[in-house]
């Protein structure tokens, strides 16, 4: 693989240990991926940063790339870790957890993160049309490559970790033109009144990450959801946590453009939707949470403001987002708490011991969340936002 | 016997050769502190990683695999020696920053392997990579 001088000499040491092992990871990959060279990224998002996951060796290691001088050479956030980092009591983490949680924080502030503890570094970074990335966390991936155009991989939090500290990714995967083109067609068009009319974006990404698999699909009828940015988040995490693939591209509202329309074609009709959702269909019992992807300040302001004009929820209701929107609620914790409203940034329902704070039963309009917390022994519901709003919510 | 593959991570290694027909998940799938494979179903269940030079199709499920395969270099337990049928991310980094010996690409019939148990001497430097098997 071509390295050009200066990547040499981040290789060879010059720049110490840390960006050395960072270094000799990213070429490793390259070589391993047949990469022939390496691209210079924008911005980096790294995930696993939770303690309950890394553990006191992840800590450690963490801590030692940030004394040997491991630096960020571009602009890099965070993904949400296991609690909320100021109501983390309210969440059953003990303080020696909280501790080494708070140790994580500070390498990852050492090397010169932002620590934003949220999956949508969409939705706040500058982030443009062909920009190089190094991200991970599956959602925020799908968002960069298929709505906005730029180009990441679907990376690891550890290597998402190297590649930001030596600002290039091994160009290859979805870096390239030729591997962004998409080889198989999801058609939606049949189903897509039946889609519209009752919200069913997640129950369609958990299909169409089903169907694509490791590819990159081209899927048609879902042009409706143009600067939809609530149900294209909710469509492309479930699309995530059911596929492997980093890129959709999504007929009317993916700004890149298709060429060929690839001639091998999936056909989603009304009766493979109506399963998929039997698959999440408890009995609707339990606490409600939303926020996976976390949620928008303008989709807290429109849940806050519903409840504000119809009174207290009948259900408790966990809302999940960036500490950038739960500043801007920090004085009305009372009268969300009035509301049956509870927020938390830094984590989410998925990534924190849900259990611990709130239920075993859930109800929830997030596929994402929906399949993981099902694999996890949770009771799920699967049901649209405005369903939940509208009836659950209100309803003993 | 010797097999060849490509390099990934330099060093030597011997020990007794563990192989798993099916892909290993290493957060969640293996206890970072034994070593033991605890994914149900799993056809290597309750098999111990420790020490063995792993030949494996490759891995799946979360990146924080990495992270376990760095517990377990740390904590002595990581096999001695990785081996992959195809490469794969989360192994790759955690082969890395674990400094566990490992070579990919390795073109072996998933189905007739008679390797398990017996010893094994893995040897990656950069110019190539092989296993022999005794």
């Amino acid at each position: 693989m071509y390295l050009d001088k200066i990547e040499e000499k981040m290789l060879d040491g010059e720049f110490g240990e840390a960006v050395s092992l960072a270094m000799k990871t990213v070429v490793k990959m390259g070589e391993v991926f047949s990469a022939e060279r390496l691209v210079k990224i924008k911005h980096a998002h790294v995930s696993g940063i939770s303690y309950e996951n890394i553990g006191d060796e992840g800590l450690s290691f963490l801590e030692e790339i940030a004394s040997l001088g491991g630096r960020f050479s571009v602009p890099t956030t965070v993904n949400p870790g296991a609690m909320d980092t100021e109501k983390w009591r309210e969440m059953g983490i003990t303080p020696e957890v909280f501790e080494k949680q708070g140790r994580i924080l500070r390498a990852f502030m050492r090397m010169g993160a932002k620590i934003t503890l949220t999956c949508t570094p969409y939705l706040y970074e500058q982030i443009g049309f062909g920009d190089h990335l190094a991200w991970s966390e599956s959602n925020a991936v799908l968002y960069a490559n298929s709505i906005i155009g730029a180009r990441t991989n679907r990376d690891g939090g550890p290597l998402a970790l190297m590649e930001a500290i030596v600002g290039r990714a091994p160009l290859s995967g979805l870096h390239l033109d030729e591997n962004r083109r998409p080889t198989l067609t999801i058609d939606f068009s049949i189903s897509e009144q039946f889609i519209f009319d009752n919200y069913l974006f997640s129950v369609a990404g958990l299909i169409a990450g089903r169907i694509a698999g490791n590819r990159v699909p081209y899927v048609i009828g879902l042009r409706r959801l143009n600067g939809d940015v609530e149900n294209l988040k909710l469509f492309l995490a479930a699309v995530g946590a059911s596929g492997g693939t980093g890129l959709v591209l999504i007929e009317g509202v993916s700004p890149e453009k298709v060429d060929d329309i690839p001639s091998e074609r999936v056909e989603v009709d009304a009766r493979m939707l109506k399963e998929e959702m039997e698959k999440f269909n408890e009995d609707g019992e339990g606490i409600i949470v939303l926020g996976c992807p976390h949620l928008g300040l303008d989709e807290v302001q429109e849940i806050v403001e519903w409840f504000g004009k119809r009174g207290r929820a009948k259900r408790k209701i966990y809302l999940y987002t960036s500490r950038d929107v739960a500043r801007m609620y920090e004085d009305k914790r009372k009268k969300l708490e009035e509301l049956n409203i509870y927020m938390f940034a830094d984590t989410c329902m998925v990534v924190s011991n849900l259990f611990a704070y709130g239920s075993r039963s859930v109800i929830t309009d997030s596929g994402k969340a929906a399949f993981y917390l099902s694999s996890k022994g949770y009771n799920v519901s699967l049901v649209p936002r405005k369903i939940i709003l509208e009836r659950i919510a209100v309803s003993d | 016997m010797r097999i060849n593959g490509k390099p990934v991570v330099e060093g030597k290694a011997s020990g007794e050769i563990l192989f798993s027909p099916e892909p290993i998940t290493f957060f969640g799938g293996v206890d970072p502190s034994s070593g033991k494979i605890v994914e149900r179903g799993h056809p290597l269940y309750s098999q111990i990683i420790a020490g063995k030079i792993l030949v494996f199709p490759h891995s799946k499920g979360s990146t924080v695999g990495s992270y376990i395969l760095l517990r377990l270099a740390r904590k002595g337990l990581a096999p001695a020696g990785i081996v992959s049928l195809r490469p794969d991310e989360v192994t790759i980094v955690g082969a890395i920053i674990g400094k566990i010996p490992m070579m990919t690409y390795v073109d072996i019939n998933r189905d007739a392997l008679p390797l398990n148990g017996k010893r094994g001497f893995l040897e990656v430097s950069s110019s190539g990579a092989y296993l022999d098997v005794f």
